[in-house]
């Protein structure tokens, strides 16, 4: 009887490990090896051609952080995420309150902001190159109408604002779609009894509609924040990081570092503190994020 | 009652403005494939409709770098075998994890969703290295194999939440009539995941049919390329000849507006009810 019993149990821990092993054993041999082979890499002096290593300890790390453009990449991260991420949701919030009543247009509207997330970034990015670059259609049109010409994509002023307004373009319709699925869950007895109180439209928002949305704010603030500092295509396709690495992101310098001049060990360390940082970021964002969203229910 | 009418018209004015902010791009990208090249930069927003032609996209079907059908297929043939690869082994990944939450796979499933914040970025160059030790560089069994190991974070995740809400009973009842954990999984749990695996289905050929940075390094400048590398191929960074560009977009952009509108109920609320539980 017990051996029986055994018998099963291990059978069952049989079974359980072919269910679990085909799936984790990819995962494992692609992405966390990964992970461990870019740390490892980071410590060495290797163009990734040689056979030999030298370890450098965490030489390269040091380095990063004496390197304009590294320094540089970090600025424009965050000049991407801490801009976008506020336009984003300040757009998308107005917007999915304005959507949020009955009306046989809001299908329309919904449906036309959520078309751009349907379609690759790098499309999205030729289709704004088409218009913004210095002899697209944007200023074929201001030619005609007698007005001056604007480098969109050509001036380092004001090609990350390019960027910046075609990456808040597509990832608006996102947030609005999701706000507006917090904003149903909200019951309409709340504002029928702020209403018979008295309260104005923008008293009913700060008070009911703003708290209410609380958890849709805590997605879409970690999700698009760290989005923003992973975005790569828009940039790639619309100024490859250009003008003078005026929208060279941390993400587009690991790739030309790593790609096209071959320092695999520096592009590592500098991969290293781009994973560290993602990582950081998300947990600290959802942890107070979180909390404020106990205070706000209590 | 005038005030409430007001109010309605000024919200649907603006409300008119942002969606054609939204949609003049496309206008734009659309009308101007059907355009000779001449009327594309002279009158960019106008329907010559006399004028319309077919021509940039009968010259464009084959173009110097990139071959429409040839970018279809292959990315087609990529996303069926990637979901089919991760949907047979992300769901038994999962239903593991959803019923066995201790020791050694509950440290598994963290790992796995510490795989969910990690830039793509910081792991392509150690990726390489492995394709390339395997001889997998710039093949289309190297791009699978990093799609199933990239996208098996966000398939387990959510499905080990789905199959929380399926009754251990089931699973329970079944053993005690002889069945083993293997047929119970495929012959039970399995079925009953079909709302989640469309989900998984609509989220992962989405990503992939759009995903450039992937094929862009894995593929590299081999023989083999995607819609999206082949389009960056054909347009490049310094092309102006727009008829050109506007009708290699059109073709990008047609397949999943198709797929939207065929599963348009799904996206939106897979869309919402995947990022709200997150």
């Amino acid at each position: 009887m017990i051996g029986r019993l055994k018998r099963n149990i291990n059978t069952i821990r049989f079974q359980t490990a072919l269910l679990f092993v085909p799936g984790f054993a990819i995962y494992a041999c692609i992405i966390l090896l990964s992970i461990v082979l870019a740390f490892y890499y980071s410590l060495f002096d290797w163009d990734g051609v040689r056979n030999s290593m030298n370890f450098v300890g965490f030489a390269n790390y040091v380095r990063a952080l004496r390197q304009p453009a590294f320094l540089n990449s970090l600025k424009v991260t965050f000049f991407f995420a801490v801009i976008g991420t506020a336009l984003v949701n300040v757009i998308s919030i107005s917007l999915s309150a304005q959507l949020n009543r009955p009306g046989n247009l809001t299908n329309f509207y919904r449906s036309a902001f959520f078309f751009p997330q349907l379609i690759s970034m790098v499309a999205i990015g030729f289709i704004f190159k088409s218009l913004f670059s210095y002899i697209g259609i944007v200023n074929a049109i201001l030619e005609r109408w007698g007005l001056p010409l604007v480098d969109f994509l050509g001036d380092p002023a004001l090609a990350k604002w390019t960027v910046l307004f075609v990456s808040v373009w597509q990832i608006t319709g996102f947030g609005t779609v999701i706000y507006l699925a917090g904003l149903q869950a909200i019951p309409q007895e709340l504002y029928d009894a702020a209403k018979i109180d008295g309260a104005n439209p923008w008293q009913r928002f700060t008070s009911i509609t703003f708290p209410w949305l609380a958890p849709s704010l805590t997605s879409v603030t970690v999700f698009i924040f760290t989005g923003y500092m992973r975005m790569f295509d828009f940039i790639f396709v619309l100024t490859g990081g250009g003008p003078v690495n005026s929208t060279e992101s941390i993400a587009i310098l690991v790739i030309r570092i790593g790609f096209n001049q071959f320092k695999i060990s520096y592009a590592s360390a500098v991969s290293m503190y781009f994973l560290v940082l993602v990582g950081a970021i998300s947990m600290a964002m959802t942890y107070f994020l979180r909390r404020r969203e106990e205070v706000l229910i209590n | 009652m005038r005030k409430v009418q007001l109010s309605a018209i000024g919200r649907n004015m603006l409300l008119l403005v942002v969606a054609g902010i939204y949609l003049i791009p496309f206008y734009i990208a659309v009308i101007n494939t059907f355009k000779p090249e001449p009327a594309i930069i002279g009158r960019p927003l106008g329907i010559p409709i006399g004028r319309l032609t077919l021509d940039n996209l009968i010259r464009n079907l084959n173009a110097p770098n990139f071959n429409v059908l040839r970018a279809y297929g292959f990315t087609l043939l990529t996303v069926v075998i990637t979901l089919t690869l991760v949907i047979l082994t992300a769901s038994p990944l999962a239903y593991v994890l959803s019923r066995f939450r201790r020791g050694f796979y509950k440290t598994a499933h963290y790992l796995l969703l510490a795989g969910m914040m990690i830039p793509i970025q910081v792991i392509m160059i150690p990726i390489i290295q492995i394709l390339k030790s395997v001889g997998m560089m710039l093949s289309f069994q190297g791009l699978i194999l990093v799609y199933i190991a990239w996208y098996m974070p966000f398939a387990t995740f959510v499905m080990t939440g789905y199959i929380g809400t399926i009754s251990k009973q089931l699973d329970e009842s079944a053993m005690i009539d002889g069945a083993s954990l293997v047929t119970v999984f495929f012959r039970i749990i399995l079925p009953l995941m079909t709302p989640i695996v469309v989900s998984v289905i609509i989220f992962v050929t989405l990503w992939t049919w759009n995903d450039f940075i992937t094929p862009l390094i894995i593929l590299g400048s081999g023989t083999f390329y995607t819609v999206t590398t082949g389009i960056y191929r054909a347009i490049g960074h310094y092309t102006q000849k727009w008829d050109d560009v506007f009708a290699i977009l059109f073709y990008a952009i047609v397949p999943m507006i198709v797929f939207f509108l065929w599963l348009q109920k799904h996206f939106i609320s897979g869309l919402t009810a995947g990022s709200l539980k997150g």
